[in-house]
């Protein structure tokens, strides 16, 4: 009894002077976040979480499950909204004094948010908290960095994403070619443009037309051909952009002129970029350039047998990259109840918690550790790719002086030119940058007021 | 041609313009409901098909019980508020209307060209500075931003009761109030009687817009479970693609409670209200 | 020194009472935030700062720097000048022919209101749906009839003429304000005319039309308020593509204030908007006088 007893007060006196250690920690965090044998100190209280991800609401209900019998005493309301509004809603909540204690955060909205103090440093927090701090131990080295702005971390990382291509199997069999996952290790984009052309079929408009490939003005696959090829959208200091550079056109160049040769259909008219799911879905696109989040609804394929495989290889670097949305939890400011929200954010970094997300297949998590689960489904067969993929991502990293929707705008609309022929892609990628850049430095003009 | 034959010269056209058009505007219609039953692999289909087999009534259970969305409590927050604001409109526009169709009062007509310019300001000019105003009072994550100006008038439903009422000859107040009624009396059991129609245009018009407005409970209110199923409607679309046929089934779902009360209120549009001359 | 009758003072107090929610709510839901708006609009009040007063400076970037908002207007004016005019007629005729005292004509009022009440998200995705290029109903309709496709929501004109064709399928709300006005049409009135041999066109010109003039007059006002304030059916649709090419004043507004985070600027769109219609508004009011019959004065 009295060693058993001596061992407890030794163990809970290292473990505070851990956290004790620290320096200067914000009021109240030091006692409730200390993770006790005894869970009778746990705080308690309200929290809300707010997301986009309307269509996880049964995996969340299974994290708020797990958060709410880990600690009795907590509460997490999960309040969805819908994406094209979740962007208008957070900043007008958060400006007039209120908004959630935690909410999601994608990762090429980072640094706008970050810089204009919408989000909480939590490097002490995390400091102060065991769960925490081990979950971010655990991480790899690029995503414990992601979320730092100026040095400082302002945020949890919680899923990532790959990309990788979806295509229809039985389009390459029946034009004789092999199987693509089986060339995934070594093929390369001029292997992606013959393959393309191989698998263009014309017939008269309507029944029996297929084509190779689907190239469109979203990032995928700009961003993973330009960070293939070894270049970056922005200069180290994030203040200039650099899309209009001779690198990133030349790198784009050859899927424009694939596109003008006819092997992809029209992406340029078309209201949404869903589009190209939509004809994959129909099965009238052989090969489709796919984020894992796909995955769910290209499900719903009954009518052919399909499959995904890695990448491409740029021709000239050898090297392939996929763009990687990392998701994180960031705390509001305006928080009114930081221990309780502390104290959720603990019991939803648990393995136990994250590996939810993998099971349901409905998110990858930035925890190695609970990821497989995810990468067990049927199909695609060939799931690993994605997770291969892993292996080389690159976060979607902007800057603070463009909003993220006004850049993609901007980006769409100089690539869509391109690809409908109206301009040249260097033409129409250094007018972008230009009008990109003078967006930046209005706002840099804003922020140094 | 005799009367008799006119009429029915009369009646049959009057029928086939009307089966026309509806049939045109029925279409659309057709294919509303026909999404709400398609499974999502049908929505992608070449060439299109006009009618799809099984049914897939699934949908509506599904979207009824798609995790992130508190349809119930959502429709229930739509029926109440909606149900408010109707009230508050009867209340507040009849009596508004009154005092600018009835009462000869100086400077009535120019402030009336307020009233109506006030109609101009679209929602998202004023959404930024009524947020900040209605944080401060603490009114946000209430029902009160939303509710609140149909109890105070809103310009079209007054216009729309005003102009009605500008189309009552003047003698029928003139000869009530010889009679001893005074202004409130007049309101209650000359002009109102007359109005109906307009009112109850008012009245319809008020609870489709309270039922489909989507920008204020966006803003106003936070929580899920005090959201109206207006906004609700929008989780289906994720971020990356549209759950495209549980989008329909949950719209018919939404659509069904105004249209049957729509159709009840019908038989009160009677044809040829007889307003023939001065009440005795 | 009274220049007012008793008479005229106690109509004022009357009156002044009776409007008094209106006044209550018109000053505290639109005056004030409208005040407060026009003083935002003279700030650069953003996302990345505290507002600065920067005076008028955004409203000469309107005019000079910034070639969206003439593109955004001149789409907004030619939808204006469509759909106005063609809402109009629409509703007022579709209103007479569910005027008549046919058997069975609920059914017929029942199926030209229910397009208004489907919720404009959904009502777009329809459409949408409808109008698409490759998969689209409509299209396919046109190839059976050996004509080509059409590229509906690609291009200004075939855009706006889908977006036209929408708010005429949901004008429910429209036909249903001008059936309450031609009901308020005594019968009677009709009756003494068939009495008097006057054909039913020369009644619909004589009768139904000047007496109709109110509520016609509120329409126009409505459409035309409607018509600069387009939005959701814009944004869902196209969302202004491809390349600005459907981009509507308030689209663009709502994009400035929500997407690029300036809602100093997007501030003075609005004021820039309200004057606009503000004047035409007036314009219509002082000729009303001339054509509109009011029968009760």
């Amino acid at each position: 009894m009295k060693k058993r007893f001596a061992a407890l007060l030794i163990g809970t006196m290292l473990v505070s002077s851990l956290t004790g250690c620290t320096g200067n920690s914000s009021p109240g965090t030091t006692e409730a976040t200390t993770v006790n044998e005894s869970k009778t100190e746990k705080a308690g209280g309200n929290v809300t979480y707010w997301t986009w991800q309307t269509q996880a609401g049964e995996a969340e209900a299974k994290q708020v499950e797990y958060v709410q019998s880990s600690n009795p005493n907590l509460k997490l309301n999960i309040e969805y909204t819908a994406n094209a509004d979740y962007w208008t809603k957070l900043p007008v909540a958060i400006a007039g004094g209120t908004g959630p204690d935690i909410y999601l955060m994608t990762r090429p909205s980072f640094e706008l948010y970050a810089a204009s103090g919408q989000m909480m440093d939590i490097s002490d927090i995390v400091a102060n908290s065991r769960a925490l701090s081990e979950y971010m131990e655990k991480l790899r080295p690029e995503l414990q960095e992601t979320y730092k702005f100026d040095g400082v971390l302002m945020a949890i990382p919680i899923t990532v994403e790959s990309t990788a291509i979806a295509y229809n199997r039985d389009a390459f069999k029946a034009a004789g070619l092999k199987d693509l996952k089986e060339i995934e290790d070594t093929w390369t984009w001029d292997d992606f443009a013959d393959i393309a052309r191989q698998l263009t079929i014309k017939g008269n408009s309507g029944e029996g037309e297929q084509y190779g490939c689907w190239i469109a003005s979203d990032r995928i696959p700009f961003w993973e051909k330009l960070w293939s090829a070894g270049y970056e959208m922005f200069d180290e200091k994030q203040e200039t952009c650099l899309i209009g550079q001779t690198g990133i056109v030349e790198a784009y160049q050859p899927l424009v002129d694939l596109y003008q040769e006819g092997m992809s259909p029209n992406s340029v008219d078309v209201p949404d970029s869903s589009y190209g799911d939509d004809l994959f879905i129909s099965g009238k696109i052989a090969m489709i350039p796919a984020g894992i989040w796909k995955v769910p609804s290209y499900a719903n394929i009954t009518t052919f047998d399909w499959d995904v495989a890695q990448l491409p290889l740029d021709p000239t670097t050898g090297k392939r990259v996929s763009s990687s949305n990392v998701l994180g939890l960031c705390i509001n400011p305006n928080s009114k109840n930081l221990e309780a929200t502390i104290a959720a954010l603990e019991e939803l970094v648990q393995p136990d918690c994250m590996k939810i997300y993998a099971d349901m297949g409905v998110f990858v998590p930035a925890l190695e550790s609970v990821r497989d689960g995810f990468f067990t489904m049927d199909t695609p067969q060939n799931i690993a790719a994605y997770k291969k993929a892993l292996d080389y991502v690159h976060p979607n990293t902007l800057t603070q002086y463009i909003p993220y929707q006004q850049f993609g705008t901007l980006q769409n609309n100089a690539l869509k030119n391109a690809l409908s022929g109206k301009m040249t892609l260097e033409d129409a990628l250094k007018e972008a940058n230009e009008e990109i850049n003078k967006v930046m430095d209005e706002n840099k003009a804003q922020f140094n007021q | 041609m005799n009367n008799k034959s006119k009429k029915a010269v009369r009646t049959v056209s009057g029928y086939f313009i009307l089966t026309v058009l509806a049939v045109l505007f029925m279409f659309p219609l057709y294919w509303f409901f026909l999404n709400s039953l398609k499974n999502y692999e049908q929505f992608f289909l070449y060439p299109p098909k006009f009618w799809v087999w099984p049914l897939r009534f699934a949908n509506y259970l599904e979207a009824y019980r798609y995790p992130s969305l508190q349809f119930g409590q959502m429709l229930k927050n739509s029926v109440i508020i909606t149900a408010l604001s109707v009230i508050g409109t009867v209340l507040s526009s009849t009596i508004v209307a009154y005092g600018f169709s009835r009462i000869k009062w100086r400077g009535r007509d120019q402030v009336f060209v307020l009233v109506i310019l006030t109609m101009i300001i679209p929602t998202e000019v004023v959404l930024t500075p009524l947020y900040s105003i209605y944080s401060k009072l603490h009114l946000l994550d209430t029902w009160i931003p939303i509710i609140a100006p149909f109890f105070f008038a809103r310009p079209f439903y007054t216009f729309m009761i005003r102009q009605s009422m500008m189309g009552i000859p003047m003698e029928m107040d003139e000869s009530a109030e010889i009679d001893g009624c005074n202004v409130w009396q007049r309101l209650l059991y000359v002009i109102l009687p007359q109005v109906k129609p307009a009112l109850l245009a008012a009245m319809i018009m008020a609870m489709q817009d309270q039922w489909n407005n989507y920008l204020e409970p966006l803003i106003f209110i936070n929580s899920n479970s005090k959201q109206t199923i207006s906004v609700g409607l929008t989780f289906f679309s994720g971020m990356y693609n549209i759950q495209w046929n549980l989008v329909f089934a949950a719209a018919v779902i939404v659509a069904m409670p105004i249209l049957v009360i729509f159709i009840f209120l019908q038989k009160y549009f009677i044809q040829g209200i007889v307003v023939s001359g001065v009440k005795g | 020194m009274s220049k007012w009758s008793r008479k005229e003072k106690k109509q004022l107090k009357t009156g002044i009472l009776m409007i008094s929610p209106w006044l209550v709510g018109g000053i505290g839901f639109t005056l004030i935030p409208l005040l407060l708006a026009f003083g935002m609009s003279m700030t650069n009040y953003s996302f990345f700062s505290k507002p600065k007063f920067i005076g008028f400076e955004n409203y000469i970037t309107m005019f000079t720097k910034d070639p969206l908002i003439w593109k955004s207007l001149g789409v907004t004016f030619i939808y204006a000048i469509v759909a106005i005019p063609l809402q109009l007629i629409f509703g007022f005729l579709l209103a007479n022919l569910l005027n008549q005292n046919l058997k069975g004509i609920v059914v017929f009022r029942t199926i030209f209101y229910i397009p208004c009440l489907i919720v404009v998200v959904s009502s777009s995705l329809l459409w949408r749906q409808m109008l698409d290029t490759d998969f689209g109903i409509f299209n396919y309709i046109l190839s059976w009839l050996g004509m080509g496709k059409i590229s509906w929501l690609s291009q200004t004109a075939t855009i706006i003429a889908s977006a036209v064709l929408i708010s005429l399928w949901q004008s429910g709300k429209m036909i249903i304000i001008n059936l309450s006005g031609l009901q308020g049409i005594p019968t009677s009135l009709y009756e003494a005319a068939d009495l008097d041999g006057c054909s039913k066109l020369r009644q619909v010109y004589y009768i139904t039309l000047p007496l109709m003039t109110p509520v016609l007059f509120m329409n126009l006002i409505i459409g035309l308020i409607g018509a600069f304030k387009t939005f959701s059916s814009f944004k869902l649709l196209t969302n202004g593509g491809p390349n600005n090419a459907s981009l509507v004043y308030m689209l663009h507004l709502y994009n400035n204030a929500f997407v690029n985070y300036q809602l100093g600027y997007a501030n003075a769109m609005s004021i820039l908007l309200f004057v606009i219609v503000g004047i035409l508004t007036i314009w219509l009011f002082r000729s009303s006088a001339k054509w509109v019959f009011y029968g009760g004065e």
